[in-house]
């Protein structure tokens, strides 16, 4: 825009002396005194702006050392207070509550001893030993028939069981596959694994 | 633009030399001060807005530990918690928590160590017992006390769990257990 108006103005006066220097004498007079103007114009801008963007940056650079001191304030506040150890531990426990509250209900033994009694009430079957580690239960079970009769054997108790796990949802364990059972007709023996569906667990 | 010399330097132009200079002096003082003055400006806001926000995070982060620390003196609910998984490891705190008479079990015998640190900055101390249970049903009421006993001022893991369980009798249960305790080492 400066150099426009510069042009302008600087032509516009070279134009004048050239073609009519002698004839025309107050109207160069004026075309410089527009130039002189023009050009403090100018310059009371540039000043103006200049001082204006100064004065700015002064401000926003003693804003931003204020924001720098406060900020600094904060951090020692926050580094005091987190050097207090209860504060540290709510941190770390208000951080980790959900996994250490998941874990301890993972253990809760109690819900899978009870649940291995209605079991074995269920489907009528001795369970003896219990095993419980990392998710993981294992007991030994035995199944007796019902009845003396030949037709009566008691792995139909078994399948019974089997099968309710293999085809039901919402169950507590997930049984491993049964893969042998020895004994006889009115006696059969067997072991269950079984794993823990946390998604279940109430 | 040797007319516009010549004529420049005649005396019947002379307001054109001060209005030039000025001029001059204004594109260079535009050129070599305000342009600075200006970038400096730009960089200035930019450094303003970085630092005032992290200045508002750092007060937001000071206000919720002021907070967290008034809750921890003012409720005893989150000071309880606090005790429970992140206390420190005292064996008078443990002791005290799992021999309760009133469980119906006896301990035999308790080993404990500090375990190790685990990756979220909490320690896991590990703690077995060997104890005699009355039947099953007090069996799992002291399993209950361990894992969420509102009574009990911890709560621990169960790792490993093995006993003769036997459905077709009650029986006293002699068995051992081994458990996890979380603190802050």
């Amino acid at each position: 825009m400066v150099i426009y108006i510069f042009n302008t103005q600087f032509m516009k006066t070279i134009d004048v002396r050239v073609g009519k220097e002698s004839t025309e004498a107050p109207e160069i007079k004026a075309s410089g005194s527009t130039f002189l103007i023009t050009s403090g114009i100018i310059l009371a801008i540039v000043l103006a702006l200049s001082t204006f963007l100064f004065l700015e940056n002064n401000n926003l650079s003693r804003s931003i050392e204020t924001a720098k001191s406060e900020s600094e304030r904060y951090d020692e506040s926050i580094a005091k207070l987190k050097s207090d150890k209860k504060i540290i531990a709510a941190e770390l426990v208000k951080t980790n509550q959900a996994d250490i509250m998941k874990n301890i209900r993972a253990g809760e033994v109690q819900k899978y001893i009870s649940e291995l009694i209605a079991l074995s009430r269920k489907y009528k079957i001795n369970l003896s030993g219990f095993n419980y580690s990392n998710g993981k239960i294992s007991t030994a079970a035995t199944a007796i028939a019902e009845t003396t009769l030949a037709t009566d054997d008691a792995v139909k108790k078994i399948s019974t069981l089997v099968r309710d796990y293999r085809t039901g949802s919402g169950l507590l364990f997930s049984l491993s596959p049964v893969t042998s059972i020895s004994g006889y007709e009115q006696k059969r023996l067997f072991g269950m694994d079984f794993t823990v569906n946390m998604d279940n667990l109430k | 633009m040797y007319t516009a010399q010549k004529d420049m330097k005649s005396p019947k132009a002379p307001g054109n030399i001060p209005s030039l200079l000025i001029l001059v002096l204004s594109i260079a003082l535009a050129f070599f001060f305000t342009r600075s003055q200006y970038y400096q400006y730009m960089e200035n806001k930019d450094t303003l807005a970085s630092t005032t926000q992290e200045m508002q995070q750092k007060k937001a982060d000071l206000e919720a530990l002021q907070i967290v620390a008034k809750n921890i003196e003012a409720d005893k609910a989150v000071s309880d918690t606090i005790e429970r998984f992140g206390g420190t490891f005292r064996e008078d705190a443990i002791l005290d928590s799992l021999f309760v008479p009133t469980t119906g079990v006896s301990i035999s015998n308790i080993t404990m160590n500090k375990g190790e640190k685990l990756p979220n900055g909490l320690s896991e101390a590990n703690i077995s017992l060997s104890f005699q249970s009355q039947d099953i049903t007090k069996l799992n009421t002291f399993l209950e006390y361990l894992t969420s006993g509102k009574t009990n001022k911890k709560s621990y893991v169960i790792k490993n769990f093995s006993f003769p369980f036997d459905t077709t009798k009650n029986e006293p249960i002699t068995s051992s257990i081994e458990l996890g305790m979380y603190y802050l080492d």
